[in-house]
């Protein structure tokens, strides 16, 4: 077990360095060029800006105009150097270590992914069953109609309407915007309340537009099972029907959902973008997005690849998984 | 013309099919799932010697095609210690008799229309609250009741399945749960089923089950089921049905999806058991060899109906019925002359939606004469035990068979 462990994070550092470089790449050929952007806005505020400063910025920040192949190899394995040292670099645009950003906003979008994951399959789980032990009934059809409508509100859209209705301005229950009341200074549980009740309409959010395509997984995967000649063993042997769906069919039904919820790792990190933007929150995702938007090559890397390095466990980690649920696969 | 008919049904007649059948099945769901006192299911048995009765049983498929009669009228019966043998060809109905007889149709589409199986239970005497009464010695003591499956409703099927009546099934690769081990799904059935039962009690019943039907327990008990092969499992589907010492064991073609040699093993095992225990088994298969060596009775079943049955002697020295006639003579035998073409019974069974009124093996039949495009024959008696259904041994030639 443990050497096949070792093979697979042996197998994941190359994967990662593949996505290192086509993710720096990929930044590198962006129309977006930071030093230019800066320049123009020095430029706007009335200074003047030589040619020579515009040349010592770039090198600065070890960039160039036109930035050609080899130019942009000899950027990735300075990049590469650096992180072998456990250095990230430091954030064009916020101008502090990459890893402090990250560290200092994770936590935000963490909390709502966090929540939101287990309200998800606290939800989605039972839906599901019920869909598929009732099938073609009205209750079926009543739970399948809901999820879907869910499934297809974009974030945008669906958070501007909770924001609007529930949100100040609208039956003001909740803030429509940012993750604490400004100007209070709280402590200790009434601060947690104040979190809580700020992140309250995001979350549902999140979960309303998640919770469909988890509850379809569970209604299909229920309803194979249910059809599964093991069930008519069990049904056959005398067992009540709840019984047989609780204990039979749900470990069956379990298998893909638990391997799925290890390949929610990189999820419960990355931050719901849009989300996070709608409410005007200090989340990871909405960091991302601006430092994407700037041209913020350390970040951009730095944040990708700590995602990449999530996905890869995470994939790690379902196929351990599956070993653990389903007595079926062996791992070696 | 009925078989174009099926094919070329137009949107307005399927919708008027799926209204019709959500009608019916509303009425039947509702039945299954109503609330109901015990008194309303309790019956008596017609004939004392018999623990299994199936009686004008209907069983029906409501489809979009339409309504697939699989059990259109079926009646036979089981008397007690007896191994009673069902035989057609696939999709006779026969498993859908005795998945019937188990209640485990699947709804909404499958429904028991009308009919009763009268079945006589032997179990735990239980006052008001379901609690089994024990005796001044401190045993349980027991009670036969005689109940009429067909009309339980579903909530209350947990007092046949499993400890009056067990089922070993046609697929022993995919029968049994994949993510519980042997030992666990055996140990069900004695906690399902035995009040008070422990964990060492469990285990021990189970050990011993698989001792009877020739398996090391110790090898087996902590397997998952992929670790053993198909005639393992299926000797741990007939352990499992035995554990709760059932009265009625229903074989439904135990041994079609296993190969030669361990076919031998397992009806030799399941003739052994047979000798074992106290009850009675009802063995579904398409294999007349089967039958001959297994059965004291036989049921011939043909698209839904039963259209002869009798001792095995009867049935195999003197079938009267051209159907079984053709039955025998389709069995491939050794002394078959050198490129002689084994028999086989032209045609097809009818389409199972659009069934004639006339006999349904009217087509298919070299014997038949003018009353045969009339109606479908009834049940004549030829013996004591022997019936046929067919127009050649109506009254006036009775005696000739």
């Amino acid at each position: 077990m443990l050497k096949y462990i070792l093979k697979r994070l042996g197998y994941s550092v190359l994967v990662l360095v593949g996505v290192s470089l086509i993710i720096y790449f990929l930044t590198r050929l962006m129309p977006i060029d930071f030093v230019r952007d800066k320049v123009n806005s020095i430029q706007t505020s009335g200074a003047t800006v030589s040619a020579e400063m515009v040349d010592a910025m770039y090198k600065s920040y070890g960039l160039s105009a036109d930035a050609g192949f080899a130019d942009i190899m000899q950027g990735y394995f300075n990049w590469l150097g650096d992180l072998v040292k456990l250095d990230l670099g430091t954030s064009f645009k916020y101008g502090i270590p990459v890893t402090e950003k990250i560290a200092m906003h994770m936590g935000t979008s963490f909390a709502i992914a966090l929540i939101a994951t287990i309200f998800e399959f606290m939800i989605a789980i039972p839906l599901g069953i019920t869909a598929a032990t009732h099938q073609y009934s009205l209750r079926d059809y009543v739970v399948t109609i809901l999820v879907m409508v869910g499934i297809s509100l974009p974030a945008f859209f669906f958070g501007n309407i909770l924001r609007g209705v529930f949100g100040e301005g609208g039956l003001g229950w909740f803030p429509s915007l940012g993750l604490q009341s400004a100007g209070a200074s709280l402590s200790g549980i009434d601060l947690l309340l104040d979190y809580a009740h700020h992140i309250f309409l995001p979350v549902l959010t999140v979960v309303i537009l998640s919770i469909g395509a988890r509850m379809r997984m569970t209604r299909t995967n229920m309803l194979e099972v249910l059809n599964s000649d093991y069930i008519r063993t069990a049904r056959a042997k005398g067992l009540k029907e709840k019984v047989v769906i609780n204990k039979h069919a749900f470990r069956n039904t379990m298998i893909p959902l638990v391997t799925s919820l290890a390949g929610l790792l990189p999820s419960l990190f990355s931050g719901a973008i849009i989300t996070e933007q709608v409410f005007d929150l200090p989340g990871i995702g909405n960091i991302a997005l601006q430092a994407m938007n700037a041209g913020d090559i350390p970040f951009i890397m730095g944040y990708n690849m700590f995602l990449a390095l999530l996905s890869v466990l995470g994939v790690l980690l379902a196929d351990l998984m599956y070993g653990i649920v389903d007595p079926r696969v062996k791992l070696e | 013309m009925s078989k174009m008919k099926k094919s070329y049904l137009t949107g307005k007649e399927i919708r008027a099919i799926a209204k019709e059948n959500a009608k019916i099945i509303k009425r039947l769901e509702d039945y299954k799932n109503r609330k109901a006192e015990e008194s309303e299911f309790l019956t008596q048995m017609h004939d004392d010697a018999n623990i299994l009765e199936i009686d004008d049983l209907h069983t029906y498929f409501f489809t979009e095609q339409g309504v697939v009669k699989a059990v259109n009228g079926v009646s036979y019966s089981v008397p007690k210690n007896a191994v009673v043998g069902v035989v057609g060809e696939s999709g006779c109905g026969k498993s859908v008799t005795s998945m019937s007889v188990m209640r485990l149709i699947q709804g909404p589409a499958g429904q028991i229309v009308d009919g009763s199986i009268r079945f006589k239970s032997h179990d735990y005497k239980r006052d008001e609250k379901g609690e089994p009464v024990k005796d001044e010695n401190g045993n349980y003591e027991m009670e036969d009741k005689v109940y009429d499956i067909a009309k339980m409703p579903i909530s209350e099927i947990h007092r046949i399945r499993g400890k009056q009546v067990a089922m070993i099934f046609q697929e022993p690769m995919t029968s049994l749960n994949p993510v519980f081990t042997i030992g666990q799904q055996l140990d069900e059935v004695t906690f399902i089923h035995i009040p008070g039962a422990t964990k060492e009690m469990a285990k021990a019943k189970s050990e011993e089950m698989l001792r009877l039907v020739g398996i090391i327990p110790e090898n087996v008990y902590d397997a998952f089921p992929h670790e053993l092969s198909g005639g393992m499992r299926q000797r741990v589907m007939i352990a499992m049905a035995l554990a709760a010492e059932p009265r009625l064991i229903i074989a439904d073609e135990p041994t079609t999806a296993l190969d030669v040699t361990i076919q031998a093993q397992i009806l030799d095992l399941l003739q052994d058991i047979k000798n074992k225990i106290d009850g009675s088994i009802l063995l579904i298969t398409h294999d007349l060899g089967v039958i001959a060596e297994m059965a004291d009775f036989v049921v011939v079943m043909y698209a839904g109906k039963v259209i002869e049955q009798g001792t095995v002697y009867e049935i195999f020295q003197n079938p009267l019925h051209p159907y079984t006639v053709g039955l025998q003579k389709s069995k491939p035998t050794m002394s078959l002359d050198d490129g002689a073409e084994l028999y086989n019974i032209p045609g097809n069974v009818p389409n199972a939606v659009n069934m004639p009124n006339h006999c349904y093996f009217k087509e298919r039949c070299s014997k038949c004469v003018a009353k045969c495009s009339g109606d479908y024959p009834g049940m004549i008696q030829v013996s004591p035990t022997h019936y046929v259904a067919c127009h050649l041994y109506s009254e006036e030639d009775s005696n000739n068979g």
